[in-house]
């Protein structure tokens, strides 16, 4: 072999030796998020308005420790969230047979975003408001938690049917992102 | 041994050209693809023109031809814990411009599952990417994270 | 602006669509319940008795007497707070003729013990005006009343008549 095409072999197998060596490259990343804690309600306490009589309607405000309904709430603390309450119209009797109107006021709820409070102690976040609209600003929390009482009034009519009424009320809740 | 000369000039040259061709192409991951607070029950999606969009930058011989090939995870993870995370077919984006512009890319709209093929500008390529989690109502709290794989192959074209 | 308030910001546009998927929800379900009790019963057990009247004399009835008005309360909520009143009639009537009829301040009673005890009374109340008591344990209550005619010298014979009537209410008390 003259020394000629010695010289050019050795130039082509450097050619293919840097471009293999260069020809791909990978870098990673990660996908992140945190994840906060999960929002929970709780029935705690009905709305009972106890013994009532035909023609005499009875108030419970949302104030009283033993009767006002209490919904307990929790989440991640300081979350923004939407409150939604769907209220009913009618408490009926088990069986169908009778039906008794329930009213709900413009201040017979009230939502504690401090998460200690009970009825009749509440005196932070939204105080005796309309439980029919959806309060702004809602938090839960510095502690993780929320509650909300609420009021009512029952309207028996004069011949209101003798016995035990119910009507469920629901609390939605959800983060709103703030 | 003039000829002999000349030989050895010439062989240098083409080793020099090539080792230029062959400037090593290099991919760095910049930013992470973060999708922040997550609420249990809200999906969140990060989009690839967000600051929080994943980016890469690649470098390497400007004009050359490359593709891009991502390996894209189906879960974040937290201990005893994942959560979906999903990549549309629109959720990558590309721009070879000296400067980079995100919210103009050169390429827009691209399918990270797919293989992309690109050529590198003057500044390379930056390279970015959305993306959305999914957490159940009840997702366990927690940090959560999955790593995403971005690989760039000369074409040679 | 500091990558945390970019993030926040973010988060904010994408909840207000992601918001009304019903997954992001969580619900409660309390009840409102109540008992309604059982509607009181009210009769006239025994009329408000003068008997024979003489012309000219005054008669009056205690409401002690056997011969007051009683009237009976029954199936009321236990201890349950009513209220109570009567309408009175300013006089009797025989036909066209009307013999006088008055009532005093002191002229109801009530008693809510277990036996009913006419004399003494629980209470002696005004029937002029609304009176507030409790039902006996039992839901009941007994409520007498008296008063007193004015036949005239010249009052003509005859049965004369009136209605008496007693509202109750329960007050939700």
């Amino acid at each position: 072999m003259s020394p000629r095409i010695t010289l050019l072999l050795v130039a082509v197998l450097l050619v293919t030796s840097v471009a293999d060596s260069t020809a791909q490259d990978f870098d990673d990343r990660s996908a992140t998020a945190r994840v906060m804690t999960v929002l929970s309600v709780t029935a705690t306490q009905d709305l009972n308005f106890g013994k009532i009589f035909g023609g005499v309607p009875k108030v419970m405000g949302n104030d009283d420790d033993d009767s006002s309904a209490v919904f307990s709430i929790t989440g991640e603390a300081s979350a923004g969230i939407s409150v939604q309450l769907t209220l009913p119209e009618y408490l009926s009797l088990a069986d169908g047979s009778a039906n008794m109107t329930i009213v709900f006021n413009n201040s017979c709820c009230s939502i504690d975003t401090i998460g200690t409070a009970t009825p009749s102690t509440v005196v932070g976040g939204f105080v005796d408001i309309d439980p029919r609209t959806s309060p702004s600003g809602v938090i839960v929390g510095s502690g993780g938690a929320a509650n909300l009482f609420l009021g009512g009034k029952v309207l028996p009519s004069a011949n209101q049917k003798a016995g035990a009424y119910s009507g469920d009320i629901v609390l939605s809740v959800s983060y709103n992102g703030t | 041994m003039i000829r002999k000369r000349e030989l050895f000039k010439l062989t240098a040259l083409i080793v020099l050209a090539a080792v230029t061709s062959g400037v090593a192409q290099t991919v760095t991951g910049i930013s992470d693809l973060e999708f922040g607070d997550i609420f249990p029950g809200v999906p969140n999606t990060v989009s690839k023109r967000a600051s929080s969009a994943a980016e890469f930058t690649v470098t390497g011989t400007a004009g050359a031809e490359v593709t891009l090939d991502f390996l894209l995870p189906t879960y974040v993870y937290t201990t005893g814990a994942n959560m979906p995370v999903l990549f549309s077919a629109t959720d990558c984006a590309i721009d070879s411009s000296l400067v980079p512009d995100q919210s103009s890319p050169s390429a827009d709209n691209l399918n990270p599952y797919e293989t992309i093929t690109y050529r590198l500008g003057a500044g390379g390529l930056s390279v970015w990417l959305g993306g959305r989690v999914i957490p159940g109502l009840v997702q366990k709290s927690g940090n959560y994270t999955a790593t995403i794989r971005l690989t760039v192959t000369y074409t040679g074209n | 602006m500091s990558r945390r308030v970019k993030l926040v910001l973010m988060l904010t546009v994408v909840l207000a669509v992601a918001a009304p998927g019903v997954s992001a929800q969580v619900t409660g379900t309390i009840q409102a319940i109540a008992t309604v009790a059982a509607s009181l019963n009210v009769q006239g057990t025994s009329s408000l008795d003068f008997g024979t009247v003489v012309p000219g004399v005054d008669l009056a009835l205690a409401t002690t007497s056997i011969e007051a008005g009683e009237f009976t309360i029954q199936s009321g909520p236990a201890g349950a707070e009513v209220q109570f009143a009567f309408t009175l009639p300013t006089e009797l009537t025989s036909g066209a003729n009307s013999l006088a009829i008055a009532f005093a301040t002191t002229d109801a009673a009530y008693a809510t013990d277990a036996l009913r005890t006419q004399n003494p009374p629980t209470a002696v109340v005004n029937p002029l005006i609304t009176t507030t008591a409790n039902l006996a344990a039992d839901g009941g209550m007994a409520v007498w009343i008296g008063g007193e005619v004015s036949p005239t010298a010249v009052q003509a014979a005859g049965d004369y008549s009136g209605d008496i009537e007693i509202s109750v209410t329960l007050t939700g008390n």
